[in-house]
């Protein structure tokens, strides 16, 4: 293995990391809000 | 008998009155221009100040003797555009600013109106390209080998010029900022056909002459989609 | 959730497989070649994501529903993001390879205009205070800006000569070393997904501000 590719690569995991956490939180607080919407809906 | 005359006549009609309608709306934008002259006079004096600007600033021996086919085409070309983008905007900025845009609407068919607006464009294009196309080459002393695919090149880039904005009017006519807004949005859609055209000035200029104009043929397709693809458009934009 | 996991998952494999399981293609200096895992599928989904706006522009002046309209602006804006992700990539690739960071290569130029049209899509948007007349004028917008490109495609490269590597990069050619092509369509795959995923996303964030919006006429109706 070449010099700096290990470095080159744990710096796109961790970018990837970071996106990937930041849309599963997206995701869930919208599904609260959709959640409290449709509540909002109801009455 | 007397029902099938009729019957006859309003189908004549039918096919006639869009051409009619468009050609009576031509007349009357040119009519209240020609009393006016707002938008011939803000795109002529935009277009010759440039041209001066230029002109003053390169020169006609600035530029190498080789380099100056493109270049010039190039020039010209920025010039024409953006002259046209200065102006053409006005077509349907006037009736909202007049408020006869309801008028309009209930006298008319929105494809004669449009067909309308394009010939009315068309004609200060045209005046546009008779005043500065052959003083660019005066001033500029820009030598042309091919003297007809130039002006086959130049008429349908104007074509295109028009063809390309007049929906794009019709759009900002009924948007804040419009001035800007014009420019901003009709530059990507002319991108393809100034590329195209400044090649082909250039081509023509050099005296390369290839069968058939691809230059001209691209400019004309560029023409013909923009045409009837605003045809179907133009009414959405109308009508709201 | 279980298909967004292995989403995550599957991306963190391709990038470790991208450096890790392939070999650097020859012919370019040192080990960028390996760009290719990742500028080509930002590419390639900013320019799917340009025809679902222009599918969702066309539905929403046909159907004139909401739904189709948040479709179209939400890829508008993706597509943004990821058109420019791929011309940043790209340019520090080209500064690497070609020397200088931008070429006016034929995609560097279909690319800026790309981004010029997404530029006016969204000034006219923000243009234009009635809704629903902002989303047809967008719409319409959209689908003139989409007819014209294809003139590019036939312009541009009669203008300037193409630096970009076709032999060794372009999946199509045989020239690609398979092993290669296989983490280039697994990352294909990754980025496709990752992108329906955020498209999904910003459609439903777009539905749930129309909902308040429409809550608060409500309320200041009542009022």
């Amino acid at each position: 293995m070449k010099e700096g590719l290990g470095f080159v690569m744990g710096v796109n995991l961790i970018i990837w990391c970071g996106i990937a956490f930041y849309l599963f939180v997206l995701d869930r607080r919208v599904k609260r809000l959709e959640a409290s919407a449709e509540d909002q809906g109801k009455d | 008998m007397h029902q099938t005359k009729s019957e006859r006549r309003t189908t004549l009609t039918e096919s006639s009155t869009y051409l009619n309608e468009a050609i009576a709306i031509w007349f009357r934008d040119l009519r209240s221009e020609f009393r006016t002259r707002y938008a011939l006079n803000a795109i002529l004096m935009f277009a010759v100040t440039t041209l001066i600007a230029v002109s003053f600033s390169i020169g006609s021996f600035r530029i190498e003797e080789a380099e100056r086919p493109f270049l010039y085409s190039v020039l010209l070309w920025i010039i024409l555009t953006f002259s046209a983008l200065s102006g053409l905007s006005r077509s349907f900025v006037k009736e909202e600013e007049a408020g006869t845009i309801d008028v309009l609407k209930l006298s008319a068919r929105p494809q004669a109106v449009f067909l309308g607006k394009l010939l009315f464009n068309l004609t200060l294009l045209g005046a546009l390209g008779l005043v500065i196309v052959p003083s660019f080459i005066l001033f500029m002393g820009y030598q042309i080998n091919l003297p007809g695919f130039f002006v086959a090149v130049v008429i349908s880039g104007g074509l295109g010029l028009g063809a390309g904005t007049t929906i794009i009017a019709a759009i900002i006519s009924r948007a804040s900022a419009r001035g800007a807004l014009f420019s901003v949005l009709s530059l990507p859609l002319l991108f393809p056909l100034m590329i195209t055209c400044m090649k082909g000035c250039e081509r023509a200029a050099i005296g390369i002459n290839s069968a058939g104009w691809p230059e001209v043929r691209i400019a004309v397709a560029y023409v013909v989609i923009m045409i009837i693809l605003s045809l179907f458009l133009f009414p959405l934009v109308w009508e709201e | 959730m279980i298909y967004k996991t292995l989403l995550a998952i599957w991306m963190a494999v391709i990038i470790v497989a991208s450096f890790l399981f392939t070999e650097a293609a020859t012919g370019f200096p040192g080990e960028t070649s390996r760009i290719l895992f990742f500028h080509v599928p930002q590419a390639w989904v900013a320019t799917l994501s340009f025809l679902i706006s222009m599918i969702g522009s066309a539905v929403y002046l046909a159907k004139r529903t909401v739904k189709a309209d948040y479709v179209a602006l939400s890829a508008a804006e993706l597509g943004f993001l990821f058109c420019v992700l791929a011309t940043v990539t790209g340019s520090i690739f080209a500064k690497v390879t070609w020397g200088s960071f931008w070429n006016w290569d034929p995609r560097e130029t279909s690319i800026v205009i790309l981004l010029m049209i997404y530029g006016a899509y969204f000034a006219l948007r923000s243009a234009v205070s009635d809704p629903e007349r902002s989303r047809v004028f967008a719409g319409v917008y959209s689908i003139l800006a989409f007819v014209t490109v294809p003139f590019l495609v036939f312009v541009v490269p009669r203008i300037t000569t193409s630096l970009h590597p076709e032999n060794t990069m372009n999946p199509a050619n045989p020239g690609m070393d398979p092993k290669t092509l296989k983490v280039f369509l697994g990352s294909l795959l990754a980025y496709t997904a990752l992108y329906v995923w955020m498209l999904r996303l910003r459609i439903r964030i777009l539905r749930l501000e129309g909902l308040r919006v429409r809550d608060l006429f409500r309320e200041s109706d009542n009022k």
